[in-house]
């Protein structure tokens, strides 16, 4: 029993033996019998088979670094040197004549001909919550319908059919963040349904309890858990139950997520990595979603609680938190471009929004929707291209706005699906992958 | 009483008038901003460090407009009839609150176009009743007892005979545990701490606090009172004083705790600023019921742990960021201002004995301040709010039946108005009159009609909050754990105290927003090391029981009996017979399989 062959999407296996077929058989059709019959499942909705396979077969990725809390755009892309809405930190010449970035980040200056900034993002929430899900789902709110994160569509877009790395990670060694952690217990996968959310690891770099527990074979570890599956889609079918399914799903990822744990573990990366992308929880994650990409992991969400909210002493935080960024996000695209993977892997850096161009009593900068940067790298998009700007003082868009509709455009053009897929499906309303048409921004596409 | 139609918006909910309303949306979006809680406790001493001590000294975040009891905030605006538009429904008078409850829902039935689901039966009923009242699942003899009687009203007698039982008050005892200190793991994530803090609150008799009250039936409010004033007279109140003393004269922290738990609302974003969606709670409201435990201090009296409180100090000013500062006065939503004597500009406060009387408190002699802020706050905020009564009812309410009747129940703002906003007023009233009678509510909402409905839905577009089926419910930490014990052991004495700590920190939540399960959860239930051990390694129970019978048919159906209550269908019995049966040279390997199979899945993980 000890070398039969399993195949790591699914959990189950075939040790050859007719009886053991029989057996299988018996589980997997109860299975899908009742999964089939079970809640409306509008996992379909954002599937369009010839373009979703040109994505796999092209294994693409996309690695999300989620600013969360919203960094300054003057203290990253969109400097204003000399201007009353300066902070202390000059702006330094990139590689790109004539363009200039915080002199907080030197090292992204110099591959700035390598990424995209966006610095006119102009979105409407002003409240963290309701930015981070927007921006996250790239529309607004229409209940009782749950838009999908970005994670969960390109996980299931891009996912490879025979990988048991999971479709969506989301690196979060920070548990906390006021309204992020609120979101955060939320649901990401929206109408895609539960097996479409995120797998969370993070912290300790450890997985809790993904080693099978001792005395029990592999086999019955197998055996058991279509036992279980068996009962359990039985009550979920007759129920009717969501909760059941959430609770079904998250159990179909344990097998196949217990045979990619080693993936997960830091301590086998080379030290001259760490070095290079450490200090810090954010440094740490970073380097592993470029490992997990590596091996063929589609979506890797970075983020680290919700540091960037700087109401208080907005220049002391930042002058902590942007030499960070612009140190790993260089080291992730040069790592990305040695290895080959940059072109197969859009880089996002974003966060919910902007910070405004005032001060506050406190030295801080409060939230501000109305005019912020964002920078993408990679797959899909031109690199050097600079897009928008900002008036003089950084108060308002002066060309080019961008919304959260252009910017998932963009986002999924670069990937290359089609941005304005519309599904109808009997007795709901039509969605779009992208609503009302919104045009992706062309001058940063590749 | 105006009738409000049921869509109105929220500021028509709050007596808001709509100008007011959009006014206030607008002038948000204008103004961004929010405060210093968004950075992270971890950052705060590198900003001081980093921060001349004359930035920070005015550190002090505050409200901008005018304070919102000028919104007129009360309750009996918000009365609305919960059926169709075309009129109220009659309550007559002198019924019981089971017979509102099922008048109400039903007008909500025929509201919201819902066809009800039938009467549950008793094989379900038994088990819902038990992990709702006494926290885990019935034993085989309890269940069976239940369906052998005959009598018209054992459902009743099934529910006063729990009500009673030491189980209820130690399940209550948890849930309470959770609303009103949080969970341990939780809060300190997995530090080593959190062992030491769950040994103190034992130890200092918090816990047991809790489970004496519940047993005895002590009122709400004054478990409040107590918790808040921390002055017990009596030995068995000693523990109340916990709740304060273990946030450690942290008055913001004991603030927010309060006021989800006690009012049914999160102010935690009002200390920056008003909040951005829910007007009626202002910053100004924040810092005030901060004030009221600005004085706290912890001390000690013979080793015990006591509250004390100072006469003097406490006086701040906050500010929003556009600078502008306010004095923080003794205030809460629409309770108005508690007026106290003020220094004047400059004066200094000089702390003597004058200011203070000697009290009798059960840990002996202790002095109080003649003006007492925490007990103005007992007084003059607690006392007669209506708020306190309605959270406690949307709390039990969706305890017991699955979702508030305003979800979640921390929420409960104008931007969360009810499903059943005459309901909701009508039990909140009822509960107050009775005199905050716990056991009284427990018993008027597992009776009603909606509790005992059964789980499965007439339709596939039936709303939660119609309360046309009865809602999953995912049991508790604590009850899954227990109800555990009680199916592979057999009784309902077992315990597992390490394995119920594991429970509670992969399973922290008690009223979950959604019903989400996450890769944690499974993966602790599929690999944790412990939990299997328990298994396979019980003795005596269940494993044993199924082993000693020959047919591999009867031990399938023996487990089915055991651990959920029925009999297997035709093709669980069929899967599960051959599970069994392949594996029949190891018969204890194989049983201890299937009932982990059985105990993970959702049958087993959901209380229906």
């Amino acid at each position: 029993m000890a070398n039969q062959r399993r195949n790591p999407t699914d959990g189950t296996r075939s040790c050859g033996s007719p009886e053991h077929l029989l057996h299988r058989r018996l589980f997997l059709e109860g299975a899908v019998a009742a999964g089939a019959a079970s809640v409306a499942s509008f996992s379909g909705l954002f599937s369009i088979p010839a373009l979703a396979e040109e994505a796999k077969r092209q294994e693409k990725h996309c690695i999300l670094l989620w600013l969360c809390g919203a960094p300054s755009q003057f203290e990253t892309w969109d400097p204003k040197p000399g201007r009353p809405t300066s902070g202390p930190f000059p702006s330094t010449p990139s590689c790109l004549p004539g363009v200039h970035v915080s002199s907080l980040m030197p090292q992204c200056a110099t591959i700035l001909d390598q990424l995209a900034v966006v610095r006119s993002m102009k979105t409407e929430p002003s409240e963290h919550f309701q930015a981070i899900d927007m921006l996250t789902r790239g529309d607004g709110p229409r209940p009782p319908f749950v838009r999908p994160t970005l994670g969960s569509v390109l996980g299931q877009q891009l996912a490879q059919v025979d990988s048991p790395i999971p479709d969506f990670i989301l690196l979060d060694p920070c548990p906390e963040g006021n309204e992020y952690k609120r979101f955060k217990a939320g649901n990401w996968a929206g109408w895609l349904g539960a097996e479409y959310g995120p797998v969370r690891a993070g912290g300790e770099y450890k997985i809790a309890n993904i080693e099978r527990a001792g005395e029990l074979a592999d086999a019955d570890h197998a055996d058991r858990e279509a036992l279980r599956q068996f009962l359990s889609r039985k009550y979920e079918n007759d129920r009717k139950s969501a909760a059941a399914s959430s609770l079904n799903t998250a159990f179909e990822r344990v097998r196949g997520l217990m045979s990619c744990a080693p993936l997960f573990d830091l301590e086998t990366l080379p030290e001259s990595d760490k070095h290079r992308y450490g200090p810090g929880n954010f440094g740490m994650h970073t380097l592993l979603a470029r490992h997990l990409v590596e091996n063929g992991a589609p979506f890797v969400m970075v983020s680290n609680g919700m540091p960037w909210d700087c109401h208080v002493l907005n220049h002391e935080t930042h002058q902590m938190l942007v030499p960070e960024l612009d140190r790993v996000l260089f080291h992730l695209v040069n790592d990305l471009r040695e290895r080959g993977l940059l072109e197969k892997t859009l880089v996002i850096a974003m966060g919910e929004f902007g910070r405004t161009p005032w001060l506050n009593a406190a030295r801080g900068r409060d939230h501000y929707p109305n005019a912020w940067s964002l920078a993408m790298a990679g797959c899909g998009i031109q690199g050097g291209a600079v897009y928008g700007a900002t008036d003089e003082d950084g108060v308002d868009v002066a060309e080019n706005a961008v919304d959260q509709r252009r910017l998932f455009a963009t986002i999924f053009t670069a990937l290359g699906l089609d941005p304005h897929v519309q599904f109808d499906l009997p007795g709901l309303p039509t969605f779009h992958r992208v609503e009302e048409q919104a045009d992706p921004i062309q001058e940063i596409l590749a | 009483m105006a009738a409000v139609p049921y869509n109105a918006s929220p500021a028509r909910w709050w007596g808001l008038p709509p100008e007011k309303h959009a006014d206030r949306t607008r002038s948000h979006a204008l103004h961004v901003r929010c405060g210093p809680r968004f950075v992270s406790r971890s950052m705060l001493p590198l900003l001081l460090v980093g921060a001349a001590a004359s930035l920070m000294a005015p550190l002090v975040w505050a409200a901008d407009e005018a304070k919102s009891g000028e919104q007129g905030w009360k309750r009996g605006e918000l009365a609305a009839p919960d059926g169709n538009s075309s009129g109220e429904v009659e309550l007559p008078s002198g019924v019981s609150p089971t017979t509102v409850i099922d008048l109400l829902v039903e007008a909500g039935w025929q509201r919201d176009g819902a066809t009800p689901s039938d009467r549950c039966d008793d094989a379900t009923f038994v088990r819902r009743i038990h992990l709702d009242l006494a926290g885990r699942i019935p034993t085989v003899q309890e269940a069976e007892a239940f369906l052998a009687d005959t009598s018209s009203d054992k459902r009743a007698t099934l529910v006063d005979k729990l009500l009673t039982s030491e189980e209820y008050a130690r399940h209550m005892a948890e849930v309470f545990d959770v609303v009103l200190m949080g969970r341990v793991a939780e809060m300190l994530e997995g530090d080593r701490r959190a062992a030491r803090l769950v040994r103190d609150r034992d130890s200092h008799g918090w816990p047991e606090y809790l489970r004496r009250s519940f047993s005895d039936n002590r009122p709400w409010d004054q478990m409040v009172r107590e918790m808040l004033l921390a002055r017990p007279t009596e030995p068995e109140q000693a523990g109340s004083s916990w709740f304060l003393y273990e946030r450690n004269e942290d008055a913001q922290r004991m603030a927010e705790a309060v006021s989800p738990a006690i009012f049914g609302v999160r102010i935690d974003c009002a200390q920056c600023h008003d909040h951005p969606l829910a007007f009626e709670i202002a910053q100004a409201h924040y810092w005030g019921l901060v004030s009221f435990f600005r004085r706290t201090k912890n001390g000690r009296s013979g080793g015990d742990p006591v509250v004390e409180e100072s006469a003097i100090g406490g006086f701040e000013q906050f500010a929003d960021l556009s600078g502008q500062t306010s004095e923080a006065v003794l205030t809460f939503l629409e309770a108005g201002t508690v007026e106290e004597p003020r220094p004047a500009d400059g004066e200094k406060q000089e702390d003597s004995a004058d200011l203070y009387v000697s009290v009798e408190l059960s840990s002996g002699e202790q002095r109080v301040p003649k003006f007492s802020r925490r007990e103005r706050l007992v007084e003059e905020v607690v006392d007669g709010n209506p708020l306190v009564p309605r959270a406690m009812v949307n709390r039990m309410w969706a305890l017991l039946v699955g979702r508030g009747l305003v979800h979640p129940v921390d929420l409960m703002d104008s931007m969360h108005p009810p499903s059943h906003p005459r309901l909701l007023d009508w039990l909140a009233e009822d509960f107050a009159a009775s005199g905050f009678d716990v056991k009284r509510l427990v018993r008027s909402i597992v009776l009603s009609r909606a509790y005992q409905l059964d789980g499965r839905a007439t339709g596939e577009h039936v709303l939660s909050e119609s309360f046309a089926h009865a809602l999953e419910k995912p049991l508790s930490a604590e009850s899954y754990c227990r109800s555990m014990l009680v199916a592979i052991e057999g009784n309902a004495e077992a315990e597992a105290p390490e394995l119920t700590e594991a429970f509670c920190e992969i399973f922290p939540e008690v009223f979950p927003e959604e019903n989400l399960a996450t890769l944690k959860q499974t993966l602790f239930l599929s690999n944790n090391n412990s939990l299997w051990e328990r298994i396979r390694g019980t003795s005596g129970g269940t494993a044993e029981a199924l082993v000693a019978i020959e047919d591999a048919g009867d031990r399938v159906r023996e487990a089915f009996r055991r651990v959920y209550g029925r009999a297997p269908d035709e093709e669980e019995l069929q899967a599960a017979t051959q599970f069994l049966t392949e594996r029949s040279a190891d018969s204890r390997a194989a049983v201890d399989q299937l009932l982990w199979a059985m105990i993970t899945s959702a049958e087993f993980r959901f209380n229906h």
